[in-house]
């Protein structure tokens, strides 16, 4: 090959060099201008996309509200249906007692026993008036804390005499105004004073000992005393007899006193007609055992404290229970 | 009553319950001890601490008195430097008798048997 040839050549491929090198730089150009183009358009759908997926969030808790509205409103409706329903429910039932009476018939008697069961009655208003004047559990608890209060003062009595004596060992055996005397005789000086203190609080707490064991002791003959009473344990026999009479006044579709009806209606609800049975034999028993004789209030005044308050409370429970 | 009077007194009272403390443990008694043996143990020991309480009372109004005469000579150096009779630097001499003076006091406070 001449050298013309030669140069020609690489005239030649430096032209195509050139042209390839433009072609490159054009077609670098055209797809950054592209890309950027893409980049724009799905810049402004995804905005797009999040103005709609906000709107429709906002029409999302507006839907939200409108329902809570809605439930409130149906809650609030149900409640007064249930109130109007409760009212109706009571006058029908004071129409048909009115009926009931205008027709001759009247309440049943609850309060009383059948002659039959009067030595019942009496031994078990007997026994409970023996139960009456038991300690409740929190009574008992606190006596038995002033004894072991005593014990420990006692105790700490003990140990600080132990110090003192040891004290007083050092002061009869130091040099007398030595340093250590003086200090034996600064600590006497403490433990005396302490075991002065613990001496009073001993004997307060002796007197409040002898009390409680006295109180204990008097709690456990009144115990033993209701255990062996025969009214203890015919208690079931009566509860027996009451639960046949609620159940026989049901079944006969009797009037129920009023003291009966403000607590527990003039019927047992379908639903809990166990409950309701035994949450009226409970009120009756109570009535019975304590002679509650208040014509509008089932369980008469709250008494204050002791075993009574608390089947006050137990019947008022069982009450309640119906009610949820 | 005489301080060597009533040191004696002390060192009677210590033997008397020393020998109490003898007789408490002497006997083969081990605690809880019966109520009438502490008690003479412990009447003993209060006896013996009344007598400690007279003697620091004693020695705290014999501090009170040094007190008042360190006081006096505290007043009278001041009175001399202020007459120039004394140097001024006797002043220093007055303020450390003054200290030792007040350092005299606080050690009488609070000594059983002499309060109110």
């Amino acid at each position: 090959m001449s050298a013309d040839a030669s140069g020609d050549l690489a005239r030649v491929a430096a032209g195509l060099r050139r042209e390839m090198g433009s072609k490159v730089n054009t077609l670098r150009l055209q797809l950054t201008q592209e890309m950027q183009r893409i980049d724009k358009t799905a810049e402004k759908r995804a905005r797009e996309a999040l103005a709609r997926l906000d709107a429709a969030d906002a029409r999302g808790d507006a839907l939200a509200a409108e329902q809570s509205d809605l439930r409130r409103h149906v809650d609030r409706k149900l409640r007064e249906y249930a109130t109007r329903a409760g009212r109706l429910e009571g006058e029908i039932q004071q129409i048909e007692g009115l009926l009931r009476r205008q027709q001759g018939h009247v309440p049943v008697d609850l309060d009383s026993v059948p002659p039959e069961l009067a030595p019942l009655v009496a031994d078990v208003r007997a026994a409970e008036r023996v139960r009456s004047t038991i300690m409740d559990d929190a009574t008992r608890a606190a006596r038995r804390q002033e004894i072991e209060r005593f014990e420990q003062s006692e105790r700490e009595l003990g140990e600080t005499r132990q110090r003192a004596l040891g004290v007083s060992r050092s002061l009869a055996v130091r040099k007398a105004g030595g340093w250590a005397f003086r200090r034996a005789a600064a600590a006497y000086r403490s433990e005396r004073a302490r075991m002065s203190e613990q001496e009073a609080e001993v004997a307060a707490a002796r007197v409040r000992r002898d009390a409680a064991e006295r109180e204990l002791g008097r709690d456990a003959a009144q115990e033993q005393a209701y255990r062996s009473h025969p009214g203890a344990a015919v208690a079931d026999r009566l509860a027996a007899h009451v639960r046949d009479r609620i159940d026989a006044a049901v079944a006969d579709y009797e009037l129920f006193p009023p003291w009966f009806t403000t607590v527990l209606g003039h019927r047992p609800a379908s639903t809990r007609t166990a409950d309701w049975r035994e949450a009226a034999v409970q009120v009756v028993l109570y009535r019975i055992t304590h002679e509650v004789t208040d014509r509008v209030v089932a369980l008469g005044p709250p008494p204050e404290d002791g075993h009574r308050a608390a089947q006050h409370h137990a019947v008022q429970a069982a009450l309640g229970q119906l009610d949820e | 009553m005489g301080a060597s009077q009533r040191r004696a007194e002390l060192l009677e009272r210590q033997r008397e319950l020393r020998a109490r403390h003898d007789a408490l443990g002497g006997l083969g008694a081990e605690p809880p001890y019966g109520p009438g043996q502490l008690d003479r143990v412990f009447s003993g020991t209060d006896e013996l601490m009344t007598v400690v309480d007279e003697l620091a009372a004693d020695a705290a109004r014999r501090r009170l008195v040094l007190t008042f005469v360190l006081l006096g000579v505290a007043a009278l150096g001041a009175v001399l430097v202020a007459a120039g009779v004394l140097s001024p630097w006797a002043l220093l001499g007055v303020v450390v008798v003054l200290a030792a003076a007040i350092a005299l006091w606080l050690t009488t406070r609070d000594v059983p048997g002499t309060g109110p």
